[in-house]
């Protein structure tokens, strides 16, 4: 069993890659390989810091979607999709009325990056998308499936991990955390038009990172109203939440993750 | 469903669906925990012997050899959206030694950040270290990973 370890630098993140696997050196290569490579053309179509990638003549107006790649058109539809099964709370339209589906697309990329290291055959492994963690499925159990859960900067200023979970023999294989913590307001509140201020940090655990990073997401942006939202998908996830008076809430099912190491 | 019509029941207020908790007794396990960061700076670097006609330099101190010799390198300054990192590693063998910040700046006080992140690289040997596993960390750490990654691919 080799163990291996990643850092792809994407989308201004580092994608951490952690795992072990009975795949020789020259495949598992390959494998990374074609994996960080998901995650490029992911960036390549939609990023908006890139003048010529698609999306970017997208929001200029130059092109429409339907002259664009398929796959602009199922992100188009996905966050529609979430848009409305979150009512509205995750919103993939900037408070310019422009398209910026950024949040959908790490995590969505992340999904299909771990997709190809399973189509080689690796089982055991971890993805950490710039704090955004998705487990593959048959991850062995111990250390990897521990996650510690960061501080919102305003409560610490050191990486010191509020808590950590465990998500040995959990039907969970993913965790998003959406705050401010070291990025400012960066969650817009597209329903009152104004930056989402109810909330410092909020963590979603879910069977898949895009669950996880979508809800994390809206649930920050409906802050003080997103009870609705977390009833909704109680059967789904669980959520840590760290409100702006520092107070700390959680779904009932959360504490059971606690790692009581 | 069940679980659904239980939180429904409550009042509609934040509260009533979820609870305060206190994580506080777990907040430190040990795989999360810093280790003691290395205090002393001094570890030896292979530094080039001076050639050419410089001033004469002090003979070799008889002091003891490490039993394998010590490299470092540094990286390039990694700019990022609150700051810079530098840093230089120091390895002897394999082993990661010492990892100092050569600069490390961060606005609202992430600087302080650094130390604990140095101390967890150096128990975890790796650029990977426990941010593996971390949840919700991004800019700080993101620069400190690229600064190590960029430093250990020039062993």
């Amino acid at each position: 069993m080799n163990e291996f370890r990643h850092v792809e630098l994407c989308m201004g993140t580092a994608f951490q890659y952690f795992g072990r696997t009975d795949l020789a050196d020259q495949k598992l290569t390959e494998a990374i390989r074609e994996s960080v490579a998901a995650l490029h053309n992911a960036d390549n179509v939609f990023s908006l810091y890139k003048p010529d990638s698609p999306l970017s003549q997208l929001a200029r107006g130059e092109v429409s979607i339907a002259e664009l790649p398929e796959i602009v058109s199922f992100i188009w539809d996905e966050c529609e999709r979430w848009s409305e099964l979150t009512d509205g709370w995750f919103s993939s339209m900037t408070n310019e009325n422009t398209f910026d589906p950024s949040g959908l697309v790490k995590a969505w990329a992340t999904e299909v990056a771990a997709n190809k290291l399973e189509e080689f055959g690796i089982t055991d492994f971890a993805i950490n998308a710039g704090g955004d963690i998705r487990l593959s499925k048959n991850i062995s159990s111990g250390k990897p499936k521990r996650i510690g859960i960061t501080k919102p900067v305003s409560i610490t200023e050191t990486n010191e991990a509020i808590t950590v979970i465990d998500l040995n023999d959990t039907e969970f294989f993913a965790v998003a955390t959406s705050g401010t913590a070291e990025r400012g307001n960066h969650i817009w509140n597209s329903k009152e038009q104004k930056p989402a201020d109810d909330f410092l940090q909020v963590t979603v655990v879910a069977k898949d990172i895009i669950t996880a990073d979508v809800l994390a997401t809206a649930i920050f942006a409906a802050g003080n109203q997103a009870e609705t939202l977390i009833t909704k998908f109680a059967n789904q996830i669980e959520v840590l939440i760290i409100n702006s008076a520092k107070e700390t809430f959680s779904t009932p099912g959360f504490s059971k993750l606690i790692s009581p190491v | 469903m069940r679980k659904s019509s239980q939180v429904l029941m409550g009042a509609m207020t934040l509260a009533s669906v979820i609870t305060g908790i206190q994580l506080g007794a777990h907040a430190k396990p040990s795989g999360f925990s810093p280790s003691p960061t290395p205090t002393d700076n001094n570890t030896p670097t292979e530094t080039p012997v001076p050639t050419g006609s410089g001033t004469p330099t002090s003979s070799p101190s008889p002091k003891p050899k490490p039993t394998a010799v010590s490299v470092s390198h540094t990286s390039d300054p990694v700019y990022y959206r609150y700051g810079v990192v530098q840093l230089t590693v120091v390895k002897s063998g394999s082993t990661i030694t010492d990892i100092r910040l050569d600069q490390a700046t961060a606005t609202n006080g992430r600087s302080s950040a650094f130390s604990y992140l140095v101390s967890l690289a150096l128990s975890a040997q790796s650029q990977s270290f426990d941010t593996s596993m971390m949840s919700g960390a991004t800019f700080t750490t993101d620069a400190f990973v690229q600064a190590l990654d960029n430093a250990l691919n020039q062993f």
